[in-house]
């Protein structure tokens, strides 16, 4: 999935971590998304959800670990937090409603 | 480090009304890195973990949230620390106000920002205060706009077919026939009073300055109904109210959809333009569409 880790710099190295963290939360959300109106008995419908969030997660997991290893930074997943802990006013997605038809603006 | 934001706003005793959601700072990568060894040490961390290549979030135990952003070479954050020679290891300089006024500047056409109204009400309270930038600060702001906007802005020197792409499939209707329809003075948009000469969609500056301020709001006034009509209450009906969509609109007027001086005038005269919105415009849209004087878009035909 990701490309070879041939990032020199250590800005490079945080932002490298920063796409990793941003595509488990893409996961997370997707999985979360198919969760929340499952009830139990379609839960086998949401098992691919799931599986593939751990999936995304364990390889982003040990590819920030190798790039946080190499340039000594520490990474600490917020995915276990509730959204109360970490909820920071600018991720609000602002623009994701059906209510407006974009081009480029 | 340097605390910016609006921690920094109420040290600087200018109470925004706010209670802050986190703490802002400008730091070196040094910086940020000794705070989680501090945290990490003394059992405070949470958890920590970069935005960007240049923003990291930093959550302790006892719920603080500190957001760094970092001073890398070359850099306005790097510029700003230095005006800072009391930024000492274990001190935690504050930005001034012109410094603060300066970053709010900064981002106040951001893009889709949940924070624009935040940042307006911030920069009027800001200037309120007597908070005034330096030649210096000028320049950093110029620089920092550069930093800020990566993204491009609508092309005004093109033909009305290129500007309105038939690509884009979001248009049903004539554009130029929406203004009629919601114009301030009947008949006569606002934008006809500056187009340039010859020119489709382009304008013209030195009609626009000789302009009396009622007809340069009514631009911003009926370019905001125009979007509003055409982006959300024709593509998406029952969604947005009239008055949601033209809010919307005009923020998007103030910040993307529009660029230099048209939309630094639409954003500075914000809350005039918003006195001026009629709950009927979208009445009138439909009363002409009824009427058969709204043409349908028609795309690439010139």
């Amino acid at each position: 999935m990701a490309a070879p880790l041939t990032f020199t710099s250590k800005r490079e190295a945080y932002e490298a971590i920063a796409e990793r963290h941003r595509a488990i939360e893409a996961a997370r959300n997707a999985y979360s998304a198919a969760i929340e109106p499952a009830q139990d008995v379609f839960k086998k419908a949401v098992k691919p959800h799931s599986d593939i969030y751990a999936g995304v997660r364990r390889q982003m997991q040990e590819e920030v670990n190798d790039i946080a290893s190499r340039f000594d930074i520490t990474y600490t997943s917020s995915f276990d937090l509730t959204a109360d802990d970490v909820q920071r006013s600018d991720e609000e997605s602002w623009e994701a409603s059906e209510s407006w038809s974009s081009s480029s603006c | 480090m340097l605390l910016i934001g609006g921690y920094a706003m109420l040290a600087r005793d200018l109470p925004t009304g706010r209670t802050p959601k986190d703490f802002d700072f400008i730091s070196t990568i040094e910086e940020y890195e000794a705070e989680v060894k501090k945290c990490r040490d003394n059992g405070t961390l949470k958890t920590t973990y970069p935005l960007s290549g240049d923003s990291m979030v930093l959550v302790t135990t006892d719920g603080d949230i500190s957001e760094f952003s970092i001073a890398w070479p070359g850099t306005t954050n790097e510029a700003l620390l230095a005006r800072h020679p009391e930024n000492t290891p274990g001190r935690v300089a504050i930005a001034t106000l012109p410094e603060l006024l300066m970053l709010k500047l900064s981002h106040r056409f951001k893009k889709n920002s949940p924070h624009f109204y935040k940042t307006m009400q911030d920069i009027q309270l800001l200037r309120s205060s007597g908070a005034v930038m330096n030649d210096d600060l000028q320049k950093l702001l110029k620089l920092r706009e550069k930093e800020t906007y990566t993204y491009s802005h609508p092309n005004l020197k093109q033909r009305k077919h290129e500007f309105f792409r038939e690509d884009d499939a979001i248009y049903v209707y004539d554009h130029d026939s929406i203004h009629v329809a919601v114009a301030s003075i009947p008949g006569q948009p606002a934008y006809t009073f500056f187009s340039k000469e010859g020119a489709e969609v382009e304008v013209d500056k030195a009609k626009w300055d000789s302009l009396p301020l009622s007809i340069q709001l009514n631009a911003g006034l009926e370019e905001s109904y125009v979007l509003a009509i055409e982006r959300s209450l024709v593509p998406h009906p029952g969604v947005l109210s009239p008055r949601q969509a033209f809010e919307k609109a005009l923020m998007k007027v103030c910040t993307s959809i529009t660029s230099g001086w048209f939309r630094a005038f639409c954003w500075e005269y914000h809350d005039d333009i918003l006195s001026l919105y009629k709950e009927d415009y979208y009445e009138r849209f439909q009363r002409a569409l009824d009427a058969g004087r709204i043409k349908p878009f028609k795309g690439a035909a010139i």
